[in-house]
């Protein structure tokens, strides 16, 4: 019942935000986010008392076809939750020092998309995962098209729908020979069966569409850089931060189990394109002029490296990758929220509009400067332990797609560096109209960093908790 | 063991307390005056080295402590866990970080006061030094390079200081940058340790060195050697040292002289079983190692800002070194190591206390004369100069005697090499030495009243630091002067002995010959700036000569990275996300679009609401239908 809850919270509270009064749907949407963060919370200790997975629900739903309503937590799909509740309630904090436009449709909406990628995540059925997986779409394009902020934002917001949409589809063919070929939709069903090599490839080919180009890999990725800059951050937080995670636990949770040799054959030319789109990015990111672009880059490189991870196809790559998972979500939240505090200063992203603003803002300059090293992988931070366990991994797999993917440690020093420098050193050449974060930013801020610095020091409980969903791909 | 472990619970408080001490900046950092702020970031270290001494007497009397605290990274086959491995080496080098960095600590009270940034720059070296620490009581690579690429995060904060300073921030960005080129290197050669070892701890390393394939350890310890080459700014990653001169002269003395810029070579040492297996790996050492000792040594014949001359010695210095692993003298390495963190750190912080009585100027054609104006500042440094210089009985002439000699057991030629590295350290320090302390005052006359000594929290480290300078060289006497090597000795579990093979008679020798020729440098040095008071060349002058300008431009490494790697970088990122990603990936990707958008514009066409186009269009489908059937 639980496992429904974290669904059913946020779509309950996305229906109050609505009928509530309009100051009030702020503050409906931050405590629904905090309930969710608490329940989760439980259901991973009780995952850890038992080590089981967490029941949700099974019940028949369509009888004829073999389609149920089946939710289930294992580690994997806790870590995932855990990385979209916090996350949402993140991106609801940012919110907190802005004014929106019909407030209660844009929490609602916030609220919907997270009740909506929960479910992917603890989905047992096919074509239950494939509804909830669409259906993150429709809130996410409202916000995207009503708050975005774009000369063309019914392009950008097109663009994305469709294009992401387009790779959804391939995903329901591939889906619907699946249920056809095992008698019914469950993954328990459809996973394990034994399928001919070339339809592999077909179901590989139709799946893996599907997530580069959501997640995003060059070179699918032409929708991510516009939607993520003219997204507000707190979207652009819950997009980068979660909706890409879709993505890659999609992967873990169905590429690796379902079409074991198509992976097995064709996973290291994915491996080696995801491992270039990780430098391809980087390069990208370096040529930007847009602070929040930049970061945008910066969190493409990021899950293209946990593409590669979920290639490598085995324990240690997998583990690294679920780590990443967890990793990414929270640097990239740090680094939009970063740029973001930027804008609410100085209206702008662009980068040369900045300078010498430290002396400011101390405070934001320290913890900026930890999200920073955290993306770049300095070790005792999160960013390094991910990083190490996917690279170590990747070298004994194939050294050309360590070389790629290895290069952004190096140029992401580059460019990050360059930034911070640009952004907050130097002489003061701004009208000095900033001043440092306070109350519900610094807060946010500092609990960011402490995460950061938290998990780059304890993280074996991350791998523990993924311990047995990795295990049972690779050992049913 | 007990269910209170005490060895456990200090060898944790050892890095713990630095690290307590940067923390504690977040709380008291605004609200303490500075003596309290001062005092108690001192007190953090001073407590460490206290504790080292307690575990260093533990390990003489013991042996190597292990300790294990909990599992850092953990993933099927990867085990690294957070644990201390404190022996015979790191215990040494952590009295070192915490002596040597306690007395910088103490230094810097007078040297930073009224400082705006007063402390935050105690905060920073706080920090440094649990990151140093971190790294030297690792028991496995990764947590080691935890530590190594921490240091150089507070490397990277201290060089850019005093961030208003554009120039600075750029030094810091390089140091960093560059720093992490050698890092990768590094990341590749603990990736394929993983390969090859199964493990990351040294222990389990050392233990099985013997079986793994000799090619997998020569690539691991070349990719090893390159970091190395990063952190202790060998060429031809040495660029970014000279630079990150521009951090707080204590810095320099701690991080870019003492302590940090030694890691690549405590990181070899630490690995000698590898590179023992590793003989080519061994003469790329040798060549990298005299090439950056030779190289650094003349390009500091020409340099006249005081520091700037400090930092290409350090780096020449740190090439003998190499040049000491490399023939095997993994000892004599480590033992110019610690006699060079005395006199190095002595001379930067003597530089410090000049710059300090000059208000802040730092070219030596501005200086000259200042021995009767800061007489502490100048009997500390003249000092510490006799002993890089290799002079006996100074340290600096026991290690560096004990490596040359070595390097003669290899071959004779390496020994010619490695001398004259000396000499020229030899001529560059006096010229140092006479053209700030000595002859005439060239002092601006604006600034010469004003020049004075400084205060004497400033000069207490000189003095200790002198008297280590002149005394270091005891821990190590050789055979020839009834010594035992004892540092060696202590050392044997982790280094074995060296074998040097040369008799006392040609010992003997060598070192009178090399202590004559130093001597002859000194007087040409003393003649040519002391006695005849020689005034080094403007820039202008200096640019019209062009042997002389190439040593005074660092034959132009900067500009040639510039040119070939920042630059193009930046222009091919450019170039790459306007034409590839702007005009094929994503107008691809959109033509995708417009062309479905066209399709279905005509498509629509054909909806024309003609029930005769209907069904002509029937009859054309139900026939072409029927030719591709019958073709077939």
């Amino acid at each position: 019942m639980g496992v429904l809850l974290t669904i059913l919270i946020p779509l309950l509270s996305a229906i109050i935000v609505l009928t509530a009064a309009k100051n009030s749907s702020q503050k409906v949407a931050v405590l629904s986010a905090v309930v969710s963060v608490v329940l989760t919370g439980v259901l991973t200790a009780t995952y850890f008392a038992s080590l089981m997975p967490v029941e949700g629900v099974n019940w028949t739903w369509v009888e004829s076809m073999g389609i149920r309503f089946h939710l289930e937590a294992d580690g994997a799909s806790l870590l995932l939750l855990l990385i979209s509740n916090v996350v949402t309630l993140i991106s609801l904090y940012v919110s907190l020092g802005d004014k929106y436009r019909n407030p209660q449709n844009y929490y609602a909406l916030i609220l919907a998309m997270q009740g909506f990628m929960n479910g992917v995540f603890v989905a047992q059925d096919l074509v239950l995962y494939y509804i909830f997986w669409e259906l993150v779409l429709v809130p996410a394009y409202f916000l995207l098209l009503g708050w975005g902020k774009h000369d063309q934002i019914r392009k950008v917001t097109l663009k994305f729908f469709l294009y992401t949409f387009l790779g959804s589809l391939l995903m329901l063919v591939a889906i619907i020979w699946l249920g056809n070929h095992s008698g019914g939709f469950g993954l328990d069903m459809v996973s394990g069966k034994t399928i001919s090599s070339d339809i592999q490839f077909y179901i590989f080919a139709a799946f893996m569409i599907a997530y580069t180009i959501k997640t995003p890999v060059f070179p699918f990725h032409s929708w991510m850089a516009d939607t993520y800059t003219s997204a507000p951050a707190p979207v652009t937080i819950l997009f980068s931060g979660v909706m890409s995670k879709m993505a890659l636990y999609s992967i873990f949770r169905f590429v690796l189990p379902i079409v074991p040799d198509a992976v097995e054959t064709y996973g290291v030319l994915v491996m080696q394109l995801a491992a270039f789109s990780v430098l391809y990015a980087s390069l990208m990111a370096m040529a930007q002029k847009d602070i929040k672009k930049i970061f945008a880059y910066v969190s493409m490189a990021h899950v293209s490296l946990i593409v590669a991870a979920l290639m490598i196809n085995n324990v240690e790559g997998v583990q690294g990758a679920l780590m990443f998972m967890a990793v990414h979500a929270i640097v990239t939240s740090g680094l939009f929220f970063t740029s973001h505090i930027l804008y609410r200063s100085n209206g702008t992203h662009d980068i040369d509009a900045f300078g010498g603003i430290r002396q400011h803002m101390p405070v934001f300059a320290g913890l900026f400067m930890v999200v920073l090293f955290a993306s770049i992988g300095l070790p005792l931070t999160n960013g390094f332990i991910g990083e190490f366990m996917i690279l170590t991994a990747l070298f004994k797999a194939n050294v050309l797609a360590l070389v790629l993917a290895s290069l952004s440690i190096v140029l992401g020093a580059v460019y990050m560096l360059l930034t911070y420098r640009k952004i907050m050193l130097g002489p003061d050449n701004t009208s000095g109209k900033f001043v440092d974060i306070q109350h519900n930013d610094k807060f946010l801020f500092l609990s960011i960093a402490f995460v950061i610095i938290f998990m780059g020091i304890y993280s074996t409980w991350i791998t523990q908790l993924c311990d047995q969903a990795v295990l049972n791909i690779f050992q049913p | 063991m007990g269910s209170f472990d005490s060895t456990h619970f200090i060898s944790l408080l050892v890095p713990i307390l630095p690290l307590i001490g940067f923390f504690g900046y977040f709380l008291y950092g605004d609200k303490f005056s500075e003596s309290k702020i001062g005092a108690i970031a001192t007190g953090w270290v001073l407590a460490s080295f206290g504790l080292s001494i307690i575990l260093f007497s533990q390990v003489a009397t013991n042996g190597a402590i292990h300790v294990n605290y909990f599992d850092w990274i953990q993933a099927g086959s990867i085990k690294i866990p957070f644990a201390f491995q404190i022996d015979q080496l790191s215990t040494i080098m952590m009295l070192l970080v915490t002596g040597v960095g306690g007395l910088i600590h103490i230094y810097s009270i007078g040297y930073m006061h009224g400082d705006s940034g007063f402390s935050r720059f105690f905060a920073y070296l706080n920090l440094f030094i649990f990151f140093m620490l971190l790294l030297v009581m690792a028991n496995n690579y990764v947590l080691m390079f935890a530590g190594w690429e921490g240091v150089g995060l507070c490397s990277y904060l201290l060089i850019g200081f005093w961030y208003k300073n554009p120039e600075y921030s750029a030094a810091a960005n390089k140091a960093f940058i560059v720093n992490r080129v050698g890092d990768l290197f590094m990341l590749y050669g603990l990736y394929m340790i993983f390969k090859y070892f199964g493990t990351f701890v040294y222990t389990d390393i050392t233990g099985m060195a013997s079986s793994i394939d000799e090619a997998a350890i020569g690539i691991v310890t070349l990719l090893l050697f390159a970091g190395a080459t990063g952190k202790s700014a060998q060429i031809p990653l040495h660029t970014w040292l000279p630079d990150a001169m521009a951090g707080p002269t204590p810095v320099s003395a701690l991080i870019h002289a003492a302590t940090m810029v030694t890691a690549g070579i405590y990181m070899i040492i630490r690995s000698n079983v590898l590179f023992t297996l590793a003989p080519f790996t061994n003469e790329i050492i040798i060549i990298i190692g005299l090439a950056t000792t030779l190289i650094a040594g003349m390009i500091a014949l020409k340099q006249n800002d005081i520091k700037k001359v400090l930092a290409y010695s350090t780096v020449s210095q740190l090439g003998l070194m190499f040049f000491a692993l490399g023939v095997g003298a993994y000892a004599a390495a480590f033992f110019h190591l610690l006699t060079h963190a005395f006199f190095k750190a002595l001379l930067f912080l003597g530089a410090g206390s000049v710059i300090h009585g000059m208000h802040g100027e730092q070219d030596i054609r501005k200086m000259g004369g200042l021995s009767s104006k800061m007489k502490a500042t100048h009997l500390t440094f003249l000092i510490a100069v006799i002993a890089i210089i290799a002079l006996p009985p100074l340290s600096g002439f026991f290690s560096k005697d004990y490596i040359l000699a070595s390097a003669f057991g290899k071959s004779p030629i390496l020994w010619t090499l490695g001398a004259a590295s000396g000499l020229l350290t030899a001529f560059y320090m006096m010229r140092l030495y006479f053209l700030v302390f000595k002859g005439k005052s060239r002092v601006p006359a604006d600034l010469a009243d004003k020049v004075h000594e400084s205060p004497s929290v400033m000069l207490t480290p000189l003095y200790v630091l002198a008297i280590l300078s002149v005394i270091g060289g005891f821990m190590n006497i050789p055979s020839i002067f009834g010594g035992n090597r004892g540092l060696e000795s202590f050392l044997n579990p982790i280094v074995s002995l060296a074998e040097v093979h040369v008799d006392h008679s040609t010992e003997w020798l060598l070192m009178v010959i090399s202590t004559i020729l130093v001597l002859a440098m000194v007087g040409w040095a003393f003649t040519k700036y002391s006695k005849n008071n020689e005034v080094p060349e403007s820039d202008a002058a200096l640019a019209a000569m062009p042997f002389a300008n190439i040593l005074h431009r660092k034959f132009y490494f900067d500009e040639i990275y510039d040119a070939f790697f920042s630059k193009p970088l930046l222009q091919f990122s450019k170039t790459l996300y306007k034409w590839v990603d702007t005009n094929i990936v994503d107008k691809l990707t959109d033509s995708f679009g417009i062309l479905t958008m066209l399709i279905s514009g005509q498509m629509r066409k054909i909806q024309n609401g003609q029930i005769s186009f209907y069904l002509f269009a029937m009859v054309l489908g139900i026939l072409s239908i029927l030719t591709i059937f019958i073709l077939l």
